[in-house]
């Protein structure tokens, strides 16, 4: 079924963003760019759902 | 999870939560670089709740995402609060397709359940399986709920701006299915006294929920535009249903006519047995004919007034109006039970 722009959508373009965004000189501030830290906690987020 | 976990269902959820735990410790780390005030917060609520208490457990720690930090009064760098909106939305999206699949899942369960399990063992799997589904349903309702429930903080508490609507309970339903509606068309037929199951699911007469119509068409000026998928196949299995039904009932009149002119031609059989005669037994066999005729008209009478009552009460009669398939359609001609028929001859031997 077609749903549209899913999370890894998202992710991937914005990823793109960040890649092209420090060639040009820009410099990260961390490790992880905004868009892993928002990953990580939407991922941490979704592991609080799971039920057993 | 069920009563009395096993120790391996206890042992997976103290490894998930250990691991959750560690991913949360390394996303403070992180935290403290981007929103620095998300540890301001946790600071702050460990004051707020005494030591014994804080004792959490880990799924109910609050992340404290940058909408949160909106939502709490806290300024969040604009572009990261943007990044959170846009995967947020996307959230929203894939949550709803896993749920409708989720859903369509749980319904052909009890289909399966209802049809085929019988006895303890089987209805017993039959009860996990469906336990297990639940558990994935209620996972992607919390999961599209805390995505609603972020945009809504993140554009300010202002709940049209999420543009999709909010999942409330009464939209978490699968859509109808054969057997529930036909469950609910007999119970119709036969009174509520009938003991027929319940519809599990919403009926044919019930209006879908929205959940089902997509998330392009949630808000109102979209909605019929887009039809999903599912929709169309539920539309397609009502209308063969209708058209089903029709087709029952037009042979059911068909079949009336034929009893009654079946009875006739039996009477009429019965009296030609009527003998002019002078034989010893010619009295008596004529008084069976005579009667056996009588048998078979007043059955007809019988019928007749019988059918001439409707079974159901006007206002639940309604005309379905279901279009006949153009000709060559099928590649046959449409039934045609007009006019007089034969009386079946030689099918009947009343001797």
């Amino acid at each position: 079924m077609a749903i549209g722009i899913t999370e890894h959508d998202v992710r991937n373009k914005i990823a793109l963003q960040e890649a092209k965004d420090e060639e040009s000189g820009v410099v990260p501030i961390h490790d992880i760019s905004p868009s892993g830290f928002i990953a990580t906690i939407l991922e941490l987020e979704e592991q609080q759902y799971v039920t057993p | 999870m069920s009563s009395s976990p096993t120790p391996q269902a206890r042992t997976a959820l103290i490894e998930r939560r250990t691991r959750l735990q560690r991913g949360i410790a390394s996303l403070r780390g992180i935290q403290a670089t981007y929103t620095p005030t998300a540890l301001q917060e946790l600071r702050k609520s460990a004051i707020m709740t005494p030591l014994d208490t804080a004792q959490a457990i880990v799924e109910d720690i609050p992340l404290l995402a940058p909408t949160a930090l909106v939502g709490l009064g806290y300024a969040v760098p604009s572009d990261l609060l943007n990044v959170e909106i846009e995967f947020r939305h996307a959230q929203l999206r894939t949550s709803l397709a896993d749920l409708q699949n989720q859903l369509f899942v749980k319904s052909r369960l009890i289909t399966q359940k209802n049809l085929h399990a019988r006895h303890q063992g089987a209805t017993t799997r039959a009860r996990g399986l469906l336990e297990v589904n639940q558990g994935k349903i209620n996972q992607h309702v919390a999961k599209y709920r805390g995505a609603w429930e972020a945009l809504k903080r993140g554009y300010g508490n202002n709940e049209a701006l999420v543009l999709h609507c909010k999942l409330q309970d009464k939209d978490v339903v699968c859509l109808g299915d054969d057997v529930s509606t036909a469950g609910a068309r007999i119970q119709g037929l036969l009174g509520q006294g009938a003991n027929i199951p319940a519809p599990i699911t919403t009926g044919s007469r019930a209006s879908v929920s929205w959940i089902w119509m997509g998330l392009e068409s949630a808000d109102s000026a979209a909605l019929g535009a887009v039809m999903a998928e599912a929709v169309r196949v539920e539309f397609c299995k009502a209308y063969a249903r209708v058209r089903r039904w029709d087709e029952e009932t037009k042979l059911l009149v068909e079949e009336q006519r034929r009893i009654l002119v079946t009875f006739r031609w039996e009477a009429e059989e019965w009296e030609r047995a009527v003998v002019e005669g002078t034989e010893p037994d010619a009295e008596g066999r004529n008084a069976y004919a005579h009667r056996q005729a009588y048998i078979r008209r007043q059955m007809a009478a019988s019928f007749q007034e019988t059918w001439a009552t409707p079974l159901l009460p006007a206002k639940r009669r309604r005309r379905h109006v279901v279009e006949e398939p153009t000709e060559g359609e099928y590649g046959d001609a449409p039934m045609n039970f007009d006019g007089e028929g034969d009386a079946l001859e030689g099918e009947v031997d009343p001797r």
